[in-house]
């Protein structure tokens, strides 16, 4: 479990120092002020490879195609917004402590030791646009393991080429719009069935969906997918053509159970499920991390989402803490709050967001 | 004054001054309010704990004072007063409030009346000072002024259907002043302390009697006292 992050100089955060994080960390918090950026720090520190930080652009709807000029300039741009302030010249460090790993370690920075040698190009007409392009690279470091290095580097034709580590935490991030096509859902499914874990995962289903009776892969038209047993229906309904949230919630608990000990990051948890549902899915999440020993990042806006939370954190407030991210003059900020605070908020009906 | 902001959930918001008065309940929060603005006191945030989702009164400070740290505004605050009243045993009273105070991880003052180092500072403001009683045994004061008449009454009444012989004193009092207050405020005999500084109903305690001086004072020169303990 993740007791403490560190982030110096990575996007709103000029340098945040987080203690005491719990199994489960809500976090809530103004628009800009940090929350994605928060979720982001983990999971690039977790690791994946400079094509995570692509992916992460994409998920805040910056668009998953990428073009890139054979100059300098166009080439930096797609990484600036990682830097505090957009200064490219300060390296983002990033850092947590696991409570069994131990410490993990990122360093995002232009590595000036290697240069990708371009094309002349006639037209270019400012001095930033020309010379040579340093990769922007990402090097981990964590306890007991060799560092690894590896860069975005560009070839003269243009191509990024994203490598992936192999040294990978275990993270899941399932970003505020998650649709997952309807074989990875089965693939997870098939994961936890096939260790025999999936029951955890049924039960809590059942509870929040009481018309559910069994969920099973199937193939249909040559393609695997989630289907469930309907009380009263003849046949088996594909998840997605039964419900939104119901597809949502298996997400999330495929995610935790098939993450153990190791860290979900869930935002705007809210999303797709019907108000009077908020409680028990608290209650679901909550169950399952504790039972798989997975720690849990979850964002939220809404108010009676977190007020749903008030049953799961009264029975166990040391298993909860409270994230607010804050931004004044661009610079983003990260509070922290212990399980028995957040209680109190809730029971106080106090606004925190 | 200092006004409370509330969300549209009705839900308690930012903490809108650098002081933050916590009493027991509603009633208290009104009158509290209502003597800031009567006697143009310095500005506090007024709140109390919510009743409907725990004991409240005084058993439910460790909980607000909690609550307050999450609020937006908490690192503002300068300094807490908890006001309690002494009912039938002060010594009793004061130190169920001091172990609130610690059971919310603030830093509780050994005496009522001062303060301890801190951030925020905080103050234990016993209520009606050093003797026996509530806020009502304050109020019945100063209505026995304003009212002498209703008051002499009220109490031939109180003896009469054996209201004075109840055990709880502090009960006696709300008995009484719910009589006074039922025969003084003709416009809702049913109106209850707590809305009769709410709402402008009519004068029934006049919040400039010399009973509420020593609450009033100690109100004006709070910040000064925590200027001078930190």
């Amino acid at each position: 479990m993740i007791e403490s992050l560190e982030i110096n100089n990575f996007r709103g955060f000029k340098k945040i120092e987080l203690k005491k994080l719990s199994r489960i960390n809500i976090l809530v918090g103004d628009n800009g002020s940090g929350k994605t950026a928060l979720l982001e720090s983990i999971f690039l520190t977790g690791g994946l490879g400079p094509e995570l930080y692509l992916r992460t652009r994409a998920w805040r709807g910056i668009g998953d195609k990428i073009q890139v000029g054979l100059d300098r300039d166009q080439y930096e741009a797609l990484w600036k917004e990682i830097f505090h302030s957009l200064d490219q010249n300060l390296a983002v460090d990033m850092s947590f402590v696991d409570s069994e790993s131990g410490r993990r370690e990122l360093r995002i920075y232009y590595d000036a030791s290697q240069t990708t040698l371009m094309p002349l190009n006639m037209n270019v007409r400012s001095s930033y646009e020309s010379g040579d392009i340093h990769p922007l690279t990402f090097e981990w470091r964590s306890d007991g393991r060799e560092p690894t290095k590896l860069s975005a580097s560009i070839t003269p034709q243009g191509v990024i080429q994203l490598p992936q580590i192999s040294d990978l935490y275990p993270i899941m991030f399932l970003p505020a719009q998650m649709s997952f096509p309807p074989e990875e859902a089965a693939k997870r499914f098939s994961f936890l069935s096939r260790r025999q874990r999936q029951t955890g995962v049924l039960k809590i289903i059942k509870s929040l969906f009481p018309i559910v009776e069994d969920v099973s892969v199937e193939i249909v038209s040559g393609t695997p997918g989630l289907y469930v047993s309907v009380k009263g229906m003849s046949e088996k309904m594909a998840v997605g053509s039964l419900s939104g949230g119901l597809s949502k919630f298996l997400t999330i608990l495929f995610a935790i159970a098939a993450t153990p000990k190791g860290v979900v990051i869930i935002d705007e948890i809210e999303n797709g499920f019907f108000y009077k549902k908020y409680e028990e899915v608290w209650t679901g999440i909550t169950d399952l991390a504790e039972e798989h020993e997975t720690q849990l990042f979850v964002s939220t806006h809404s108010l009676e989402c977190l007020q749903a939370a008030l049953p799961s954190v009264s029975s166990s407030p040391s298993m909860f803490t409270l994230l607010r991210t804050e931004s004044a003059r661009s610079e983003c900020s990260v509070k922290a709050f212990s399980g028995k605070d957040l209680l109190a908020g809730l029971q106080q009906r106090i606004d925190f967001r | 004054m200092a006004t409370l902001p509330i969300s549209p959930a009705g839900m308690e918001e930012n903490i809108s001054s650098q002081y933050v008065l916590l009493c027991e309940g509603g009633g208290d929060k009104n009158f509290f309010e209502e003597l800031i603005r009567v006697r143009s006191l310095p500005s506090f945030y007024v709140t109390h704990p919510r009743t409907s989702i725990d004991p409240g009164g005084r058993s439910g400070f460790a909980s607000r004072l909690r609550g307050l740290r999450l609020q937006h505004g908490f690192d503002r605050i300068k300094g807490i007063i908890v006001a309690s009243d002494n009912d039938r045993d002060p010594a009793a009273s004061f130190k169920e409030v001091r172990g609130q105070i610690h059971e919310a991880e603030y830093k509780a003052p050994n005496h009522p009346f001062t303060v301890s180092a801190g951030t925020p500072a905080v103050s234990i403001m016993m209520v009606p000072g050093a003797g026996l009683g509530q806020l009502e045994t304050l109020c019945l004061e100063a209505i026995e002024d304003e009212w002498p008449k209703e008051f002499a009454c009220a109490s031939t009444y109180a003896a009469c259907v054996g209201i004075e012989k109840w055990p709880n004193v502090g009960k006696r009092e709300r008995a009484k002043l719910r009589a006074l207050i039922s025969h003084i405020c003709q416009k809702d005999p049913n109106s209850s302390l707590s809305h009769l500084w709410h709402e402008k109903r009519e004068l029934v305690i006049p919040l400039t009697h010399k009973c509420f001086d020593p609450i009033s004072a100690y109100l004006s020169g709070f910040e000064a006292a925590v200027a001078e303990a930190s």
